[in-house]
């Protein structure tokens, strides 16, 4: 068990309501902390988060002005991180939350901390990988650097590299005129 | 809305928007009424594409049969929940798009084998409507194959191959193409042969991966040409009506059909519409079940259904499923497009339509590392690379055919869906040879798997999802045989049509979409010029036993 | 419009490109504000500039009947390249709080014209599909300060690239007359834009900016928008001397490129030197007329084509204002970039079919207008 009274509070399992409500410009730079936190602890940010940051600004966007509203979550998740951040600083309350919560992913999440890593961290990973988290895979032993994901938007096949790792001896991609 | 339409069409899916739009493009001011009996589902949405993405949901399939809303019997468990999509644009809504032409044999299964059915038609009458087809649902396909004859190349090249791919291709190319028994040895062996799976996407498709929901419109969904026919100003009269199902087709003398009876879902108030002529397209399982609840006094059985034949003769694709792992994935491959892209015809020829033919393709969400989810599970990036990089498995599957039989049956069942439709049940049974069959094929794919030097972890001939129901209301030159003629018109009528998979004598090895859609062009010219189109092949009458 | 000064007041009128710059000159060191106000509407005329390209590149590749040849392969990539360096002055832009406009009323983008900005005077843009004239107009554009010399391997002789066509579409006879002015121009924008970046450093607010398929970064600080215009110059207009080489053989600058499908030949390096060897045929196109000013009218075509050509025009507004809603301040942000990304697929749509009817009494066909609605 991580966290004090804050993560701890036991709450409903449903999304906390939120219709009608929006997050500051200071919620947003602190959920952002998040999202670096993720490329940071897994090592696989690619060149600067900041290239991520459009594409996940509109999921928040996305997420908070339609129902369901998340900002019940994104604001829960702060009060969660703000307690963290207090108990263990700021690095180890990340590594915490990521290896330590013993909050079971498959349940329903009851106490603050557990919808903090369900609603917000799982999403903000998926999230991490799919816009561009997943191309740290696939060159450790030499092989190409991995080049589309479920939900990468990567360009259209028109160009001149292509979309996916391709089969080499592809006997119409191959020859370079083709392509 | 009116009291009266030139046509009307029952059901929002590809073969209704195909058809209006021939027919509109026609005659921009013909009269056109589409009832469809599900909601309308917002394309494109970018929530809904972020619900996608972080928890898996997609917006339509609440439309889906529940499990506790269809039901099989007979000695296989026929899959009917979760097959298709009803609200506007059908299943085009979730389909993976996989485009492929039914190969000459298949219009002569009977005469080939002794079982199933003959169409009334032969490729050869088919395959410029093929080329309507494959342009207008933008077929990516590879020009240089020769699978089929073909008077055109594909409209837009294919999809490159993965690297993963490249593992399979080259085992299998090393491969004699077995023949089992049951099977006609044509005497020459050949490797098995690569193929490019052709797949319908319009050329922005930008790889994204989310095809069930398509953040940019890449893939192939009827809902875009039916909002495109609804915002065009020259289809003054074109009308689409949603949460409007149809329940009884009414007729004022035996062939002639007067008008359709449907319900609005919002006040419950009952209609009823005219049309000049009526096109049924709302698949394969609504359209005997409509047929044989419009009961009157010319029909007592329900229309088209004096023999007793409407709904017989199911048949979909059952998967032949062989799972391998290797030792190592040095390269960390996962899935990377979400559709395949490997496929071969190799063994969907005329010498395997006896013992059942088989269409052979790659899974594409094989070899795959869910690396999100092992984050989410609190893997550290040290554990991460030892499982993307570790154990691979690979998934090579096989849509197999089956053959309709008169004891197989779809039929409606006590109790509604949550749109007002009747429920499903299918009554279908495999025979002894059948299963014999399909367990043999397994050793095909096994045969490949073990070539790629991978250990064989699964092997196992899966039910079969109804996806691809087809055969319920089928062609044929007679109605002692059949329910729809050489033009998908209920027999014994002058104006019903039957625009869907449920008219397909046979349902071949390959996914029915893109001939449903070349049937869909020829009905068109039918109705607009029906003096213009000859037969190009004669196809004599034929009695078989039922 | 709030205007703080005269300085400001006055950035505000100038329309051309020359007198923008001397003016954004005329600045004293310290005043932080005036800086800001001029470096946003350098910027918007370099945003402006950008995106006039893109209808004259976009309607000559479609011209060409195989959309996977070379040469369209070549030109789309170019378009592409475009469109990446708009996205990246926008970016830069929302970085320092403004926002891009590109659906401008004022400065509203008709054909014919020459580039916005009076940065080329001499230069007469046509939609008129890809002929000698359009290439020739699209290598002016590119054109480098320095032209590398080439030289054609069957003869042995510097090749010339000739002079632009007049305002009758007709190349004159001679050599290339050479006034580098107009791009000296694109050229000195870029630095006059880099120059009060480095001066100002500001702190870039990374919110509003937006990364994805079509722009690479991120301007989050002054570093990076140097490297966007050194990648802008290199790639596209405004470069000092870019040679063959500079970018590579395999990804020439876009002058090379467009040179290489006007003399119809390929450019190779051997040794020290470049040359045009290997054939390079031109693709077969249609034949569109030059679309006239304020493009083809309701009254004088037929219903068919004033559906596809008004059809098209309204497909393309949408798609400027999906970019401009892109990086407006309180606009739908990447949401809007992925409608406009699949919009432009939606042009296609309409240009094709047009492109292929011909006008009556004519050997030519229709083109798409490109009007703003």
């Amino acid at each position: 068990m991580i966290g004090g009274s804050v993560c701890n509070e036991q709450v409903s399992a449903s999304l906390i309501f939120a219709e009608g409500q929006k997050l500051t410009y200071g919620n947003k730079e602190a959920l952002w902390e998040i999202f670096e936190a993720i490329g940071e602890t897994w090592q696989n940010t690619i060149y600067n988060s900041n290239n991520q940051r459009s594409s996940w600004f509109e999921m928040i966007k996305a997420k908070t002005e339609n129902a369901p509203n998340y900002t019940g979550e994104y604001v829960n998740a702060i009060y969660v991180l703000n307690e963290l951040y207090a108990q263990y600083g700021k690095k180890d309350a990340f590594k915490k939350l990521f290896f330590e919560s013993g909050v079971d992913n498959n349940t329903a999440p009851t106490t603050r901390l557990a919808h903090c890593k369900v609603f917000v961290v799982n999403e903000f990973i998926r999230m991490q990988i799919t816009a561009g988290g997943f191309k740290s895979w696939g060159d450790a032993n030499g092989g190409e650097q991995a080049k589309n994901y479920h939900g990468f938007l990567a360009g259209t096949r028109y160009n001149r590299t292509p979309r996916v790792r391709a089969f080499d001896e592809d006997p119409v991609y191959s020859n370079k005129e083709n392509v | 809305m009116k009291n009266k339409y030139d046509y009307i069409i029952v059901g929002a899916g590809v073969a209704s928007a195909t058809v209006a739009r021939g027919l509109l493009l026609d005659k921009h001011d013909a009269s056109i009424l589409i009832l469809e009996a599900g909601p309308e589902v917002i394309a494109k949405d970018r929530r809904f594409w972020w619900d996608y993405i972080t928890r898996n949901e997609r917006p339509y399939t609440y439309t889906y049969d529940q499990k506790f809303e269809a039901g099989s019997t007979g000695n296989i468990e026929y899959q009917t929940d979760g097959v298709r999509v009803k609200a506007y644009g059908g299943s085009t809504m979730h389909w993976g798009a996989w485009s492929l032409r039914f190969k000459p044999e298949d219009f002569n299964l009977h005469t080939n084998t002794g079982l199933g059915a003959d169409w009334p038609i032969n490729y050869e009458d088919l395959e410029s409507y093929y080329n309507d087809a494959e342009s207008f649902l933008s077929v990516c396909g590879d020009e240089k194959e020769n699978w089929v004859p073909r008077s055109k190349p594909y409209p837009v090249p294919p999809f490159q191959w993965t690297a993963a791919d490249g593992e399979m291709i080259k085992a299998w190319e090393q491969l004699d193409v077995v023949y089992q028994d049951g099977d006609i040895d044509p005497g020459n062996r050949t490797k098995i042969k690569s193929g490019k799976m052709p797949v319908a996407r319009y050329r922005k498709c930008m790889t994204t991966g989310t095809c069930k929901y398509c953040p940019i419109g890449g893939r192939f969904n009827a809902q875009y040409v039916l909002d495109d026919l609804k915002n065009d100003p020259r289809f003054i009269n074109f009308e689409v009506r949603v949460n409007s199902p149809v329940h009884h087709v009414n007729v004022s003398s035996k062939s002639k059909i007067e008008s359709v009876t449907f319900t609005d879902n919002h006040n419950g108030k009952e209609h009823t519409v005219s049309g000049e002529t009526v096109i049924l397209a709302s698949g394969a399982y609504n359209i005997p079940k409509l047929l044989r609840a419009s009961k009157n006094e010319f029909w007592k059985e329900g229309i088209g259904n004096d023999y007793d034949l409407v709904g017989r003769f199911v048949v979909s694709h059952s998967m032949l499923n062989v799972v391998g792992k290797a030792k190592t994935n040095p390269n960390g491959w996962f899935q990377e497009y979400d559709f395949p892209t490997l496929m071969s015809h190799s063994y969907n020829t005329k010498e395997h339509q006896k013992k059942g033919k088989i269409f052979i393709f790659k899974n594409r969400t094989t070899p795959n590392t869910d690396i999100a989810q092992l984050m989410i599970d609190g893997k550290t990036r040290e554990e991460i690379d030892a499982i993307v990089y570790g154990e691979m498995e690979v998934n090579i599957q096989a849509f197999l055919e089956e053959k309709g039989k008169y004891s197989n049956r779809l039929e409606a069942r006590p109790g509604v869906d949550r749109f007002g439709l009747p429920q499903t049940t299918v009554h279908f049974s495999r025979t002894d040879e059948e299963m014999t069959n399909a367990n043999d094929r397994l050793r095909i794919l096994e045969e490949i798997l073990i070539k790629m030097g991978l250990e064989i972890t699964s092997s196992k001939v899966d039910k079969p999802g109804g996806h691809h129901t087809t055969g319920t209301a089928r062609m044929g030159t007679l109605p002692e045989n059949s329910v729809t003629d050489k033009f998908m018109r209920v027999h014994d009528t002058d104006n019903l049509y039957v625009c869907s998979n449920a008219a397909f004598p046979t349902g071949s090895a390959v996914n029915p979409t893109l001939t449903l859609t070349a049937l869909a062009f020829r009905l068109v010219e039918h109705l607009t010029h029906p003096s213009k189109r000859t037969e190009t092949s004669k196809k004599k009458e034929w009695k078989y036993q039922l | 419009m709030n205007f703080k000064n005269k300085f400001q007041e006055q950035a505000s009128k100038i329309n051309n490109v020359q007198e923008l710059i001397a003016h954004s000159k005329n600045v004293a060191t310290d005043e932080h504000e005036d800086k800001m106000f001029v470096l946003k509407e350098l910027l918007n005329n370099a945003v402006i500039l950008e995106f006039a390209t893109i209808p004259i590149y976009l309607q000559a590749m479609w011209t060409i009947k195989d959309n996977k040849c070379e040469v369209a392969k070549s030109i789309r990539n170019i378009f592409q390249e475009e469109m990446l360096h708009m996205a990246m002055v926008c970016n830069m832009i929302a970085g320092i709080g403004g926002e891009p406009k590109i659906y401008n009323t004022k400065n509203r983008l008709s054909f014919p014209s020459g580039l916005p900005g009076g940065v080329h005077p001499k230069l007469f843009l046509y939609l008129e599909g890809l002929n000698d004239s359009s290439l020739r107009n699209f290598m002016e554009i590119e054109l480098p300060e320095e032209i590398a010399d080439i030289y054609d391997y069957d003869s042995g002789e510097l090749v010339d690239i000739g002079n632009i066509p007049g305002q009758n579409g007709i190349i004159p006879k001679g050599k290339h007359d050479k006034d580098h002015a107009h791009n000296a121009t694109i050229g000195e924008l870029y630095d006059r834009i880099n120059e009060l970046f480095q001066e100002l450093q500001p702190k870039m607010n990374v919110e509003r900016q937006l990364a994805g398929p079509l722009s690479w970064w991120v301007m989050a600080d002054a570093n990076s928008v140097s490297k966007a215009i050194d990648m802008i110059k290199e790639q596209g207009e405004g470069a000092e001397n870019v040679t063959p080489a500079s970018t590579g053989m395999d990804d020439l600058a876009h002058f090379y490129r467009f040179w290489e499908v006007f003399y119809q030949k390929k450019i190779v390096q051997e040794g020290e030197k470049y040359y045009f060897k290997g054939a390079n045929p031109r693709p077969e196109t249609y034949t569109i007329a030059r679309v006239p000013k304020g493009g083809y009218k309701e009254a004088d075509v037929s219903p068919e084509v004033w559906h596809l050509t008004n059809s098209f025009d309204e497909v393309y507004t949408e798609l400027v204002k999906f970019l401009e809603d892109a990086w407006a301040i309180d606009g739908r942000g990447q949401a809007a970039l992925v409608n406009a990304v699949e919009v432009m697929f939606k042009l296609e749509q309409y240009a094709l079919p047009l492109m292929k009817i011909p006008i009556p009494g004519k050997s030519q066909n229709y083109g798409p207008s490109f009007r703003l609605i």
